[in-house]
């Protein structure tokens, strides 16, 4: 009886020890994430939580559609998980951006489907925009399945785990054509500079403006360093438009800039025209503006120096090759106006002035083959010249005598140079 | 009768053939006949290449090619060629370079680089690349991009490992290494390249 009994309590004991895994797996995963729980334990959750495995390709679609028109996408959904999968696509609205999406422009067909493990579904996408949206970037997610990411704090919208980003551009021909969308070049301090931004009206009705300075300007002056002054302040810029651009007609915004004498560095903004037309959006209603302010030297710079040998000085001066000039510089938006750069030279001694003979200049250049250092879609031009830097030279000689001497170098039109002085028999004059 | 409908048939041919001669001008549908001078001695196919040619060098769309310039070098067995395509409103040419294989009349375009770009069309490309936040951070330092950058033409062949078949538009400031591709029918920049 007590062998029995034995026999009895052991073998409980053996299937009790042998089910507890059994047990212990038959426990529903827990994927419900208490908000105040953070660090280890929550990642341990994500990592053994239990959701529908799809593969979504594409992942990412952009459609570019008018008001008034439609567009469709095929998407092809991918079982990876080892059980049938219903998948039932719906569009999760993301609330908190400019332009919001709305749900009833888009259609789905199949409405849902049973994908079974490592079989594919193709959904059609079907966006329809209608006759009275704004144009603007509009963007959403398409979820397949109810999955969410499990996230150990609250969040605005929930974060589909089996889902495709959607944008849609929703665009119009414009109908103020910008002639001149930008205002760009090197200004000196103290000059004044006119620009005209020419508008033209495309379309069969008036549409009124009004450019003012961007209210945001001033933002921009925040750079990867911190705080930067801007060259100038906004009111530097004078702007007088009309407020009315005719049908089929062109219209002038003046843009009158006084550089003032002390401003230093370059000025970045945007003139806002403030189209009154649904066709053309913040941004395209902008001109950018980009100046890079410089001051024209009036005194020479000076450098010292003693020979000691009665041989002839030869003097060598450059321009910076990555300088403005070998780019051609532009004054204004609509005409180019390259200039050489100069260098106005003198030399003293203990004597006075003393007389330089220009003897050469030189230009020098640097040309790629487009080998390197490229954009990745200028490939192609491999193989073929591209001017990519350009210097001049000038370089004088005076006859010598051992002493101290004076160099005076007035640049004109180069914001840097370099020189080199030698004394005695040059190359050139071996 | 019979010769007014004969005589209106050969002015409508005449008035044809006209309108269809003297320039290559941008269109979809390829290039017809126009004015192409060889640098140097011309090779024996001249004839050839130049129909192969016209066929493959195609000016933006609204801009035409009043002189095509061939010139040709020998490479072991076969042409290398190297075209111009002046524009009489543009400002800088449009450049390729072709491989011809004699043996059998194969044309073969290995490089371009297109500026022949209306200045219009220039102004509208870089005035988008302003746009761009990530272009206009780097010039609104100050420190680079000062200089008026580079615009050149993206054939479809290209622009679709980037985006999508389409003609775009190479926005590059070079002392930035600072680029922006362009699509000016959508007014977008469609990506950005920094070396930096």
């Amino acid at each position: 009886m007590n062998k029995c009994i034995t026999k009895i309590i052991l073998g409980l004991l053996i299937t009790s020890i042998l089910t507890v895994p059994n047990a212990a797996a038959e426990v529903p995963e827990p994927i419900m994430i208490d908000e105040g729980m953070t660090g280890p334990d929550s990642m341990y959750l994500d990592m053994e939580m239990d959701f529908a495995k799809l593969q979504i390709n594409p992942g990412y679609s952009d459609m570019q559609i008018k008001p008034g028109n439609n567009d469709e996408v095929t998407v092809t959904v991918t079982n990876k998980d080892n059980e049938t999968i219903t998948a039932k696509p719906f569009v999760s609205v993301e609330p908190y951006s400019d332009c919001i999406f709305e749900e009833s422009w888009v259609t789905i067909t199949p409405v849902s489907a049973d994908i079974a493990p490592d079989a594919k579904q193709e959904f059609v996408i079907k966006v329809n925009i209608p006759q009275d949206v704004d144009i603007g970037h509009y963007s959403t997610s398409i979820a397949f399945t109810e999955d969410v990411m499990p996230t150990p704090y609250p969040t605005p919208y929930p974060d589909y785990l089996n889902s495709m980003h959607f944008s849609v551009n929703v665009w119009t021909p414009p109908n103020i054509q910008i002639q001149t969308p930008f205002l760009h070049g090197r200004v000196e301090s103290g000059k004044s500079y006119d620009y005209k931004i020419k508008l033209e009206n495309v379309a069969d009705k008036d549409i009124s403006i009004d450019p003012k300075i961007d209210d945001n300007n001033r933002m921009y002056d925040f750079g990867p360093f911190g705080s930067m002054s801007s060259a100038f302040d906004d009111d530097a810029i004078t702007i007088t438009a009309p407020s009315v651009v005719k049908a089929g007609e062109t219209a002038i915004v003046n843009v009158h800039l006084e550089v003032p004498d002390d401003s230093k560095g370059s000025y970045s903004g945007a003139i806002d025209l403030n189209i009154d037309d649904p066709s053309i959006d913040e941004w395209d209603g902008q001109v950018q503006m980009n100046f890079n302010v410089w001051t024209q030297p009036t005194e020479p710079y000076t450098k010292t120096f003693t020979t000691r040998t009665d041989g002839p000085v030869t003097i060598e001066i450059s321009s910076n090759p990555f300088s403005e000039y070998a780019y051609a510089m532009w004054l204004g938006a609509d005409n180019q106006n390259q200039e050489e750069p100069s260098f106005d030279v003198t030399l003293e001694n203990e004597s006075g002035d003393v007389e330089m003979m220009l003897v050469k200049t030189t230009y020098t250049g640097t040309v790629s083959l487009g080998m390197s250092d490229f954009p990745p879609w200028e490939a192609d031009s491999t193989g073929i010249y591209q001017d990519i830097s350009a210097s001049y030279t000038e370089q004088y000689t005076a006859s010598g005598a051992a002493g101290d001497w004076t160099l005076g170098i007035l640049p004109g039109n180069a914001d840097m140079f370099s020189y080199t002085i030698t004394v005695g028999p040059g190359e050139d004059n071996l | 009768m019979k010769k007014i409908i004969a005589l209106f048939v050969v002015l409508l041919f005449t008035v044809l053939m006209t309108s269809i001669s003297g320039c290559v001008v941008g269109t979809d549908d390829g290039a017809l006949e126009n004015s192409i001078v060889w640098i140097g001695t011309p090779p024996a196919e001249s004839g050839v290449i130049e129909k192969k040619i016209i066929q493959q060098v195609i000016p933006y769309t609204g801009t035409e090619y009043e002189n095509i310039t061939i010139s040709a070098s020998q490479e072991n067995d076969k042409l290398r060629l190297h075209v111009s395509g002046m524009s009489a409103n543009t400002m800088y040419p449009d450049l390729y370079d072709f491989t011809y294989n004699c043996d059998n009349n194969e044309l073969t375009r290995v490089s371009y680089l297109l500026e022949a770009i209306p200045e219009s069309v220039r102004g509208e490309a870089i005035g988008i690349a302003m746009h761009n936040e990530q272009i206009r951070d780097v010039l609104s330092t100050g420190m680079d991009g000062n200089s008026i950058p580079s615009v050149k033409r993206i054939l479809p062949e290209t622009t679709k490992k980037f985006y999508e078949p389409k003609t775009l538009f190479s926005v590059t400031w070079k002392d930035s290494s600072l680029s922006a591709l362009v699509d000016v029918d959508t007014g977008l920049v469609v990506d950005v390249w920094s070396g930096n």
